[in-house]
């Protein structure tokens, strides 16, 4: 009897069940509205034919752990069903006072993320309105719903807002700011000015996009035509790289665990806290509470988990894009991970493996997808994990207002000059573009399954039976 | 009671399991498109939204009503909404206020009726009219005026559908009008222009940093080389 036996989905991966049931009520009764019992019935049949399958050699504490994760299951997708279903908040007037937390352009407006005592509102500004993320802002005006999308395809304000905490807009008659907050905001809003006003374009730019969350727009297009836009997005990339840095800085430290947990925070909330920071940050939590009682980590669970505590916090994440192509990208690494492949195997696979997985979804929602994403982030996850830390390094004089600092951050300019092009060449190579079709689908989700079975504990016999479901599914419902 | 032994009970499982797959997708696939699509895209990342913020109605379904929204909002228009809306939905079908509306000076939960024509009241328009409550009023639908005609240049996309913009003679200010330029694109254009000298043809944006084929894709018929 090999001890793959004895490895099931309940004992491996158990987040994985929950996660899936809440994806799967989420998509059918928040996107196609399908009633509730038949939503509820097909993640659950989901769920609990995926442990069924997976699990080659049952015993007791399975069922135990079955029964505690199927009552779990069962709550949270009533809470999902709640929040999605409530409706829009009825209009009323609004006079509050809250802090910032983001100002953008918006068309050729201005919206700031604003959070009250009373929520947190989406203030419709004019584009000269100077109000700056950190500000406490006093505001009156109507509050009303979002606009919602109207085609399948069309860009919904109402669940972008939704997604971001925001319970509706606000049609503002007067808004003044009254000071600045001490807040992680005021130091994003900070940090963001010192680093447009010191460092050279290209190296502000990668600086605004990994320690502040902020899109350069030269640098969103160039990345989006190689393929590689979530260079720019803050994700596990990032927590991964910042982690790295503290780890080797506070090694000898004795609390080091605690120091770089509150320093994983620090710096996600500094950086927008988008949801895919979010997620990485709790998954390292989860690593880092594994190593505190001694247990060895899981990446793939703790991803699992990650994903399914912030579905929990806040259902409207699942139709943010973000969410959506970090989950599936770490979970197809986190799932290559665990596998029993070569470590070079393992790394040669991880980029492409990454792309397939969410090469669906972003081809759905972008239109097409650049196939130099294959190459360009076989060598841009490395090239980057290497340029971010030497950049921050590099940039720091310079931010700190040392003399000669200009000098520095010129070293840094020139690398990412350097990355400029051969990224360039690479699309010259690679001019290619795959638009969302059927056959994608269903290359892309018998292999996905295969590999998250493969992570789940799966034997290969029935990870390539799951697999030949999903095949047949997808078939079926394309 | 039947006691299964252990590899019966591998099967078991393993047969139950794919059983409750299949039948998952099963009834996913008798229960699609059964209902109504509410077909909410994932949200796009920031760079789209602020482009893609502005929609217009689509084709007429039955139980739709036919509005015609003016005045301070985002796009201004001939809109569906569901029989029965309230001022309010066909507001924000029109993609809500722009930011000079006076939101107080309309009845946003008034009733509305087919083929309304409702418009909106800028800041101090209502006041210095004394008429602020009959802007908001319903009022019959206007004869050969149709949602495109009344659209002003404040919503960027339509900007570009009435009038060009002049990428050899626009400022970086001007340019910020067109969908997905923000200040620092504007600038880069600008820049470029006054180093290169000026476009020759529209195609010419594609060689400033930082403007790609699909972002020129959005931009082709929204600006022109010469006036």
């Amino acid at each position: 009897m090999s001890p793959s036996m004895y490895r099931t989905p309940l004992s491996e991966v158990p987040a994985f069940l929950p996660l899936l049931s809440f994806s799967i009520f989420s998509a059918l009764f928040g996107t196609y509205a399908y009633p509730f019992p038949a939503a509820f019935i097909i993640s659950l049949l989901a769920s609990v034919g995926w442990a069924a399958l997976g699990t080659g050699h049952p015993n007791r504490s399975s069922l135990q752990v079955s029964a505690v994760l199927l009552v779990l299951t069962f709550l949270g997708l009533f809470y999902i069903s709640f929040v999605i279903s409530r409706g829009d908040e009825p209009p009323r007037t609004v006079h509050e006072r809250g802090t910032v937390l983001s100002a953008r352009k918006w068309g050729r407006e201005a919206s700031a993320l604003v959070k009250s005592a009373s929520g947190v509102f989406v203030l419709r500004l004019d584009a000269g309105s100077g109000i700056r993320t950190g500000d406490v802002v006093e505001f009156s005006g109507v509050s009303v719903p979002f606009k919602r999308a109207r085609a399948s395809r069309e860009f919904d304000e109402r669940l972008y807002w939704l997604a971001k905490g925001a319970s509706s807009a606000v049609q503002v008659s007067s808004c003044k700011a009254a000071g600045r907050s001490l807040g992680p905001a005021a130091w994003r809003d900070s940090l963001s000015r010192r680093i447009s006003e010191v460092l050279p374009p290209r190296t502000a730019g990668y600086a605004l996009a990994s320690l502040t969350g902020e899109r350069d727009e030269i640098l969103s297009e160039l990345h989006r035509s190689v393929g590689t836009s979530h260079i720019l997005a803050v994700s596990g990339f990032h927590v991964g790289i910042a982690f790295a840095v503290c780890w080797f800085f506070m090694k000898r430290f004795r609390f080091r665990l605690y120091a770089i947990s509150a320093a994983i925070w620090l710096y996600v909330l500094l950086a927008g806290a988008s949801p895919s920071s979010l997620r990485a940050a709790f998954m390292i939590e989860i690593m880092i509470a594994g190593r505190v009682v001694g247990r060895l980590g899981n990446g793939f669970n703790s991803a699992c988990a990650a994903g399914s505590a912030m579905l929990l916090a806040n259902p409207w994440l699942f139709w943010d894009i973000g969410w959506r192509l970090s989950m599936l990208a770490v979970l197809a690494i986190t799932a290559l991970a665990r596998s029993e492949l070569s470590r070079p195997v393992k790394a040669a696979l991880a980029s492409p493996l990454a792309w397939l997985a969410t090469s669906v979804q972003a081809a759905w929602t972008f239109g097409s997808v650049p196939l130099a994403g294959l190459a360009a982030n076989f060598l841009s996850l490395p090239a980057f994990a290497i340029l971010f830390p030497v950049s921050w390094i590099l940039s720091l004089p310079a931010l700190l207002g040392i003399p000669g600092g200009s000098a520095a951050s010129a070293v840094a300019e020139f690398l990412f000059e350097r990355w400029e092009v051969l990224s360039l060449n690479i699309l010259v190579l690679f001019p290619w573009e795959t638009s969302f079709s059927n056959w994608l689908v269903l290359l892309c989700a018998p292999a996905l399954t295969y590999f998250f079975a493969g992570a789940s504990g799966f034997s290969q016999t029935r990870a390539a039976f799951a697999s030949g479901i999903s095949l047949a599914g997808v078939f079926l419902l394309l | 009671m039947i006691r299964l032994e252990d590899g019966a009970k591998k099967w078991a499982l393993g047969i139950g399991g794919a059983a409750c797959l299949i039948a998952a997708f099963l009834l996913v696939s008798a229960f699609h498109g059964n209902f109504a699509d509410k077909g909410p895209a994932p949200v796009a990342p920031d760079e789209f939204a602020e482009d893609r913020g502005q929609g217009q109605a689509s084709g007429r379904e039955d139980g739709k009503w036919v509005v015609y929204v003016t005045g301070a909002v985002m796009s201004p228009g001939v809109y569906e909404v569901p029989a029965g809306s309230r001022v309010l939905d066909a507001v924000a079908g029109a993609g809500g206020f722009s930011s000079n509306a006076d939101p107080e000076a309309i009845n946003l939960a008034e009733r509305i009726e087919d083929e309304a024509h409702i418009k909106v009241p800028r800041k101090g328009e209502a006041k210095a009219q004394g008429e602020a409550s009959q802007a908001a009023r319903p009022s019959g639908v206007q004869a050969g005026t149709s949602g495109a005609a009344a659209r002003p240049a404040a919503s960027s996309k339509q900007a570009g559908a009435s009038a060009r913009i002049n990428i050899n003679r626009a400022t970086a200010d001007e340019m910020l009008a067109l969908p997905g330029i923000g200040p620092k694109l504007s600038q880069a254009i600008v820049s470029y222009r006054e180093q290169n000298g000026p476009f020759a043809t529209p195609e010419g944006l594609m060689e400033v940093r930082g403007i790609g084929a699909k972002r020129f894709e959005s931009l082709k018929d929204l600006v022109s080389v010469k006036d």
